[in-house]
């Protein structure tokens, strides 16, 4: 098994078809870390831009009354590791927007970053995709004759002679391939990096070795069902040029066709959320507390009747804002549930399944896009409690929660308001968001190990005429 | 001759499974986008029949100069459901008003989820420039070498026939036996869209689509015979396929995955937002200059009932005069405010649109990208396309603020109230009035308020309130592009699709003139 491997491995690397992958892997992870050079440059400017931004928000604040009606912006940071899987991070939201004023506690998010909307939609060229699409590719490629080429060139027989099973022979075979494809993959990976860090896009800290790792992991798995899938094929063959035509065609469909009908049916299989029905509801609760005189008279007017409409109208306003909260939540999980439907229809592609499991691996994607709209909730509670802490503590208050001029006139430093904390995105979160796709991927590549081995023992020693 | 070769290749390739599977995916697909093309295309009409209801309802009730606002709205081209480009992102309506010019358009319909702004959405020239290009590259990368290897070679040539012939046949039915699926696909797909009464095809349309299937047999012909070329300079189908795989990764896949890329990070973008908060702040503070240099008269002269937005009722002569007084000069500075925003947005928005023209720019590199941007030309979908519409539109408010001017609409008190001359106003001796009875809950203002309300019965059956738009301008004008004109934008790209094709079947000429059948 050891002379199989060795020799395959040394035809491998003097072989053109290698070096040119060789080529191929390093072009493209070249280009990745050009592109992501220049993207960091944007998108630091930007982020301080979009944090200065929310920092004033928060000096705005000098005593209780304002603390509530002011709409303060939480941030999303860029995760570091963009690109190895974007993620989306192109795209999803990275600012959330919140309010603890009464009627108003409905949390938004936004996309604040630059995007160009008139730019058609596209997939930045990070590893991820370098990985689904050109390293898949690549070991078709490699390992499309693994075993009808020695057939043809009546070696196969000859190798037979030798006293070792037919599975030994693909397992070396496949080692081979594997390793060849790696130390490529590796070295393409190393340029990337070098680019990046060269130019100071990212600091090579233990987060990035763990990113890089991971995916290494991932390409691994994505590459030994490739390699399995291709030498089966090859075993099973006529002609070699037959098995490459089979396998590319099988490529074609499963990663570039499958992923983008999916599109076309998620996109349309969930109806889209209908954000105008939220202003509407806002307008017709408003009208309907001034047709009822229902309003806020100004806090001395006010004490006369203690409050009595003001009590009424944060009342009112308390029942509105349960709605919306409902309808704003219904919307968000609407969005999400599109996009997850879509992504889980992909998963009929490996190059999905791959694509689940870095972005999994890595806590980017969707897990950390749900994440942070769950944060932005829970930021709110936080926010109010803050509120209704220092309220209390002042008896001259006239209590009504959250209605700004209606609370303690206490003066309240900015500083100590609780600030957005980030995420806190556990592994177990990213598992139990990916292990559809990483079991399928795993189920996957033991599939083509098991059609290999079956192929491998009832392929034809001789060439068929 | 070529005929009696070219129907054997047609033959032999029909037969072959790599035709079969693919043609069945590639009409599955279309098949799949045609429909769904269809389905969003219906919404975007419903849309867009519902912003023009919108506009021409607010057009009707308008009763005042500050009411109107004859939007233009723009409707969705059928042509995008087979390339969509930028037709929905680009934005279908432009805002016609005083106070702002657009350097972008409004959107319709409700907002997109961000989310799925990360997937890729596939189209017609998608599909054929994924799928079926794949398949001009199966079928060519062996039409030469394969024979060579399988021996058929050296039996035809031993036929007396020149080999530029053999050639130019196998172009031509591979071409065939190429267009064959994608006419099929298309017919589909044209029959699927033409099946919706919301898409309604002109002549012109037609036109396009017909060219657009052209456009596609030609594509899908420069991709086969670029594998031949490969096929008549290599000696096995192995090395042959290789070459032809890597050249449609790169090319294809590659090429288009970095391209928007590229132009996305490579051009440098303004940031703005505050100079437009500064341009409004300076605006108000010069109007507001003018109101201390002219002072308005008592306030129980500038006393008005509000129907409704910008729209006053039974104000005092006098307070009527010094509002279109002040309209006069503060709708000036609000025009002017609006022309220099719009300047200072375009200085904003162009390093934006130059990153998409950049795409359509560079895609001349490959010929697949050079495909689709040549497609997005035939169906209307460019980002240039949907500024000729923000272009007419600008025009078309530039006629409707002459109109405005033309009536004195600026300087008249019909721009904020639609009473009549005579309309007794709410106080009719404002100088007899004390402080008292002004108070909102005093019993004089509460029987005044009785009577607006009896007024505003009057007033609803009132037909000198109308506002008589008959003589304004309307948008009218055929903003697209005339097929003439978008052919001329096309010639570059159709220049490299034509020497792409020739060139490569003179170079697949030349190699199999010297090829050695052994």
């Amino acid at each position: 098994m050891t002379e199989v491997l060795l020799h395959q491995l040394h035809d491998h690397l003097k072989s053109l078809r290698f070096q040119a992958s060789l080529l191929a892997l390093l072009l493209f992870f070249a280009v990745n870390g050009t592109l992501y050079m220049l993207k960091t440059d944007r998108v630091d400017h930007e982020v301080e831009r979009l944090e200065a931004e929310s920092s004033r928000r928060y000096e705005q604040v000098d005593d209780l009354s304002s603390a509530v009606s002011n709409v303060y912006s939480l941030r999303l940071g860029p995760l570091g590791t963009e690109f190895i899987a974007e993620g989306g991070s192109n795209w999803f939201a990275d600012s959330g927007f919140v309010s603890p004023a009464t009627g108003r506690g409905v949390t938004s998010i936004d996309r604040r970053g630059a995007t160009n909307n008139w730019m058609d939609r596209f997939e930045v060229l990070d590893w991820a995709l370098i990985a689904r699409v050109v390293l898949s590719f690549l070991a078709i490629v490699l390992a499309y004759d693994g075993l009808s080429g020695e057939r043809e060139t009546g070696t196969l027989s000859l190798l037979l002679t030798h006293p070792i099973s037919p599975v030994r022979i693909l397992v070396g075979k496949f080692l081979a391939h594997l390793l060849a494809l790696l130390a490529a993959l590796v070295l393409g990976m190393l340029v990337s990096l070098l680019v990046l860090s060269l130019s100071q896009s990212i600091i090579l800290s233990a987060e990035v070795a763990a990113a890089a790792g991971f995916f290494a992991v991932g390409c691994t798995l994505y590459c030994a069902l490739f390699l399995l899938l291709s030498l089966g094929v090859s075993a099973l063959a006529r002609t070699s040029a037959s098995s490459l035509v089979i396998l590319v065609l099988v490529w074609a469909v499963l990663i570039v066709a499958l992923p983008q009908a999916a599109y076309l049916i998620g996109a349309h299989a969930v109806p889209a959320a209908d954000w105008d029905r939220l202003d509407d509801h806002e307008e017709e609760i408003a009208a309907s507390l001034s047709r009822k005189g229902i309003l806020l008279r100004g806090r001395e007017k006010g004490r006369g009747d203690d409050y009595s409409l003001e009590r009424e109208w944060a009342a009112r306003m308390v029942e509105s804002e349960k709605v919306e909260v409902q309808m704003q939540r219904g919307f968000q999980d609407l969005e999400t549930r599109q996009y997850e439907l879509t992504r889980r229809m992909a998963l009929l592609s490996p190059g999905s399944a791959f694509q689940g499991t870095i972005e999994a691996m890595l806590g980017t994607g969707v897990v950390r896009h749900s994440a942070f709209v769950s944060a932005t909730w829970q930021y709110l509670d936080t926010l109010r409690d803050f509120i209704r802490a220092r309220d209390a503590a002042d008896p001259g208050s006239p209590h009504i929660l959250f209605v700004a001029d209606y609370v303690s006139d206490q003066p309240v430093d900015h500083r100590d308001i609780p600030r957005f904390a980030g995420l806190d995105l556990s592994f177990a979160d990213s598992v139990g968001q990916g292990w559809l796709s990483v079991s399928l991927l795993l189920l996957e590549a033991l599939a083509a190990f098991f059609f290999a081995t079956w192929a491998v023992l009832r392929a034809p020693v001789v060439m068929r005429s | 001759m070529i005929w009696t070769l070219a129907r054997k290749e047609l033959l032999s390739n029909l037969l072959t499974l790599r035709l079969g599977i693919t043609f069945l995916f590639a009409v599955g697909l279309i098949a799949l986008t045609s429909i769904i093309g269809s389905m969003d295309f219906s919404q975007r009409a419903a849309d867009y029949d519902d912003r023009v209801r919108d506009v021409r309802h607010d057009l009707e009730k308008a009763t005042v100069f500050a009411e109107v606002g004859p939007h233009v709205v723009a409707r969705p081209d059928p042509l995008s459901i087979f390339s969509r480009g930028v037709d929905r992102n680009g934005g279908q309506f432009v805002w016609i008003g005083i106070d702002w010019v657009g350097a972008s358009m409004g959107r319709l319909g409700s907002a997109d989820n961000n989310l799925m702004k990360s997937l890729v959405e596939i189209d017609f020239v998608a599909v054929v420039m994924l799928l079926l290009s794949f398949l001009a590259v199966v079928l060519g990368f062996d039409a030469v070498c394969g024979e060579r290897e399988s021996g058929t070679l050296r039996q035809l040539l031993t036929n007396p026939v020149p080999r530029g012939a053999v050639i130019w046949a196998k172009l031509l039915g591979g071409t065939i036996s190429l267009c064959l699926p994608l006419i099929v696909a298309f017919g589909l797909a044209v029959l699927i869209i033409t099946v919706n009464p919301d898409v309604d095809l002109g002549s012109m349309e037609w036109l396009r689509l017909g060219l657009l299937l052209l456009l596609s047999c030609l594509f899908l012909a420069q991709v086969f015979a670029m594998s031949l070329v490969v096929s008549t300079h290599t000696r096995s189908p192995s090395t042959s396929l290789v070459i032809c795989l890597f050249g449609w990764l790169f090319l294809n896949i590659g090429f288009d995955s970095a391209l928007p890329s590229l132009s996305r990070y490579g051009v440098q973008e303004n940031t703005f937002q505050q100079f437009l908060d500064e341009l409004r702040a300076e605006r108000d503070e010069a109007i507001a200059q003018w109101e201390a240099n002219n002072p308005p008269p008592p306030d129980r002269y500038m006393r008005a009932i509000e129907v409704g937005g910008p729209r006053i009722r039974y104000g005092h002569p006098r307070g009527y005069e010094w509002r279109a007084r002040r309209n006069a000069y503060a709708l000036e500075q609000h025009l002017d405010s609006a022309r220099r925003g719009h300047q200072f947005q375009m200085v904003n928005y162009a390093p934006l649109a130059r990153e998409v023209e950049l795409v359509d720019e560079w895609a001349i590199l490959s010929p697949f990208t050079n495909y689709r941007a040549l497609s997005k030309q035939l169906a209307r979908s460019t980002l240039a396309h949907k500024f000729r519409l923000r272009q007419a539109g600008h025009d078309y408010r530039d006629t409707y603020i002459d109109y405005l001017r033309g009536h004195g609409a600026f300087a008249s008190r019909r721009w904020f109230t639609d009473d009549p001359v005579d309309q007794e106003p709410l106080l009719t001796d404002p100088e007899s009035l004390t402080p008292e009875m002004l108070a909102s809950d005093s019993p004089f203002m509460q029987a005044r308020m009785a009577w607006v309300q009896d007024q505003e019965t009057l007033a609803a059956a009132d037909s000198r309130r109308q506002l008589d738009l008959t003589s304004m301008p309307r948008f009218g004008v055929d903003w697209r592009e005339p097929l003439s004109q978008t052919l001329r934008h096309m010639t570059p790209g159709l220049i490299v699709l034509f020497l792409l094709l020739g060139g490569s079947t003179l170079l697949a000429i030349h190699g199999f003139l010297r090829y050695d059948p052994q």
